[in-house]
C-alpha cells in the first residue's frame, strides 16, 4: 500500500481525499439537521451546467460552476422565503433544466472531447495540482466561515424563526450556508463526481447523528468518517481496481449501516 | 427607548391575509406596560399570526404596529426586550443539543453575529433555568424531556435577556394540570416584576383567575375586558363552561363552542 504513495497521482488524490472528506463532512452536519439534503443534490446536478458553460466559452470550467451554482443557491433561497412555490419543487426544477442546459451545450460541442463520465462519477485519480489549490483554498474558507458562524448557523438550523426573534440576521444566514454548500459541491466534483458529490454531504454527518447527541462531537465525528471514507475508499480502490468515487460512497453508506446498529440512541426506532 | 413610552404594544387596523383567506380583519389592541392580557380564540381564530404580526415575522396587507414605540418590522435593539416562546411543534425534537444550549441560544441575537457567547451569558442561561425550577436538567439532550420540561426550557430562552414584554404561543399545550398551575404561578410572579406578558390560548378556564384582561378574537377582536367582566358563574366555571359564558358575552360567535368540542 506504501508503494502507490510512491506515484505523484495518488498523493495528490490522498490530498483531495483528505481536504473534501473533511470539509463536505463538517458542512454537512448543518445540511442534514436542516434538511436540506435535495437542495444539494439539486445544486451538485445543476453543477454540470455551470461546467458545460465554462467549456463552451473556453474558461475555467470549476469557476463557472461556482459562479452558477452560487446563482442556483440564490434562486433557491429566494423561492424558499417567498413560498409562493414548493421548495422541493423549485429544486426539482433547477435539477433537471440546469442538468439539460449542460447536455445541450455538450451536444453543440462537436468535436470537443468533454470528460463527461469524469464530472459524473468523479476523476480523483486525475487531480491536477491547481484542481489541489481549488480544493484547498475552499477548505481553508469554508471551515473559516463555519469557525465564525458557528452558532449563528446552529441557532438558525435549530430554530430560524426564533433566530430572526432575538435579532439574527436569518434570512441572510440561511443563503449563507447555501452558499457555503455551493462552494463546497463544486470543490467536489472532482473526487467523486456530481451524481455522488451529495453523498459526502449526507451519510457522514448521518452517521456521526446517530452516534451522538451534542452537535460539537458529531461535527468531529462526521469529520472523521468523512475523512477515514475517503482516504481508505481510495487505497481500496486502488487495489481492487474499482471507481474511488463509488467506493468512497459505498464505504461511507457501510459505516453509516454499521452506526445504525451500535447507535445507543436507537434514533431510527424513535421514528 | 423613550420613557414615556407606557404602551408596549399597539395595533391599530391591522388586518392580515394568505393567498386572499382574511386572517386578521381590522384588529386594534393597545398593551400597556407592566398587563398580563390573555387573548382567546379558536383554532384559527389568528391568535399566532397576531403574536408573529408584532414580532415583525408578519407583515401585514394593512394597519399600523408599534413595538416599544417602533414599527415592528423594524425592530433592531429592541429585540433583546422582547421574549417569544413559540408553539412547540415547531423544533426538532431529535436535535442534538442540550438544554444548556437552547437556553443560551436565546442570548445569540443580543451577543451579534460572530461573537461566541461569554460567562455572563452562560450565568444568565442558568439563571434563567433557575428562575423555571429545571436547573437540574442543564445538560440533558432536548429530546429527552417531559411535555412540561420542554415548555420551561423554551420560556427560559424567553426569559433569558430579562424581557420587557414576555409573548406565549399556547404554552400549556401537552402540560399536565399541576405544571400548567404552577407555569401560571411563574407567570403571575414575572408580571409582578413589572414584565408585561401576552399569551394566546384556547384554554379560557384556567387563564381567566390569573390574568389582568381578556382579548376575544375570531378574526375580529369581539372584546377586551377584564375576566371579570366575562359574565361567567362560578357553577359555570367548575363546569367549564366559560366557553358558555363567552356565548352570552354576546359578541363571540358561537363556533367557539363548537370548536372546543
Amino acid at each position: 500500500m506504501t508503494d502507490v504513495l510512491a506515484y505523484s497521482y495518488m498523493q495528490r488524490a490522498l490530498v483531495a481525499a483528505f481536504l473534501i472528506g473533511g470539509v463536505c463532512a463538517v458542512i454537512g452536519v448543518y445540511v442534514v439537521l436542516k434538511g436540506l439534503s435535495f437542495i444539494g443534490a439539486g445544486i451538485s446536478h445543476a453543477s454540470f451546467g455551470g461546467v458545460a458553460i465554462g467549456v463552451a466559452l473556453g474558461v475555467n470550467p470549476v469557476v463557472t460552476a461556482i459562479v452558477f451554482c452560487q446563482l442556483v443557491a440564490l434562486a433557491i433561497g429566494y423561492v424558499s422565503r417567498r413560498g409562493n412555490i414548493k421548495e422541493d419543487t423549485a429544486v426539482g426544477i433547477f435539477f433537471a433544466s440546469t442538468m439539460a442546459l449542460g447536455v445541450l451545450l455538450v451536444g453543440l460541442m462537436r468535436g470537443y472531447q468533454v470528460d463527461l463520465m469524469g464530472y459524473l462519477f468523479g476523476s480523483i485519480i486525475s487531480v491536477t495540482r491547481q484542481d489541489l489549490w481549488t480544493m484547498l483554498i475552499v477548505s481553508a474558507l469554508v471551515l473559516v466561515l463555519v469557525a465564525v458562524f458557528y452558532k449563528d448557523l446552529l441557532f438558525v438550523v435549530f430554530d430560524s424563526e426564533m433566530a430572526h426573534v432575538t435579532g439574527l440576521p436569518a434570512d441572510r444566514l440561511f443563503q449563507l450556508l447555501l452558499s457555503i454548500m455551493a462552494l463546497v459541491i463544486v470543490a467536489s466534483i472532482k473526487v467523486v463526481g456530481i451524481v455522488l458529490v451529495s453523498a459526502l454531504i449526507v451519510i457522514p454527518p448521518a452517521a456521526a447523528l446517530q452516534l451522538t447527541e451534542s452537535f460539537h462531537k458529531a461535527m468531529g465525528l462526521s469529520a472523521l468518517i468523512g475523512v477515514g471514507s475517503c482516504v481508505i475508499g481510495l487505497f481500496v480502490s486502488d487495489y481492487l481496481g474499482v471507481s474511488p468515487g463509488a467506493a468512497i460512497v459505498l464505504l461511507a453508506t457501510a459505516v453509516f449501516v454499521a452506526s445504525t446498529f451500535f447507535s445507543p440512541l436507537r434514533r431510527c426506532s424513535v421514528g | 427607548m423613550n420613557p414615556q413610552v407606557t404602551h408596549i404594544v399597539e395595533l391599530s387596523h391591522v388586518t392580515v391575509s394568505y393567498n386572499g383567506a382574511v386572517v386578521l380583519d381590522d384588529v386594534s389592541l393597545t398593551v400597556n406596560k407592566g398587563d398580563f392580557i390573555a387573548v382567546i380564540g379558536p383554532n384559527g381564530a389568528g391568535k399566532t399570526t397576531l403574536l408573529k404580526v408584532i414580532l415583525g415575522l408578519i407583515k401585514p396587507d394593512s394597519g399600523k404596529v408599534l413595538v416599544f414605540g417602533q414599527p415592528s418590522q423594524m425592530l433592531g435593539l429592541e429585540r433583546a426586550k422582547i421574549g417569544y416562546v413559540p408553539q412547540i411543534a415547531a423544533i426538532d425534537l431529535r436535535f442534538p443539543i442540550t438544554v444548556f444550549e437552547a437556553v443560551l441560544m436565546g442570548t445569540y441575537g443580543q451577543l451579534g453575529v460572530g461573537k461566541r457567547p461569554r460567562e455572563t451569558h452562560r450565568q444568565a442561561a442558568l439563571a434563567a433555568l433557575e428562575r423555571v425550577g429545571i436547573g437540574d436538567l442543564a445538560q440533558r439532550p432536548i429530546g429527552r424531556l417531559s411535555a412540561g420540561q420542554r415548555q420551561r426550557v423554551f420560556i427560559a430562552r424567553a426569559l433569558v435577556n430579562n424581557p420587557e414584554l414576555l409573548l406565549l404561543d399556547e404554552p400549556t399545550t401537552g402540560v399536565d394540570a399541576a405544571t400548567t398551575t404552577s407555569f401560571y404561578t411563574l407567570l403571575r410572579q414575572l408580571k409582578e416584576q413589572g414584565m408585561t406578558i401576552m399569551l394566546v390560548t384556547h384554554d379560557i378556564g384556567v387563564v381567566a383567575t390569573y390574568v389582568d384582561s381578556v382579548a376575544c378574537l375570531n378574526r375580529s377582536l369581539f372584546a377586551h375586558c377584564r375576566p371579570d367582566e366575562i359574565q361567567c358563574t362560578e357553577a359555570l366555571r367548575a363546569m367549564y363552561g366559560c366557553d358558555v359564558a363567552y356565548l352570552h358575552h354576546g359578541e363571540a360567535p358561537h363556533i367557539v363552542v363548537e370548536e372546543h368540542k
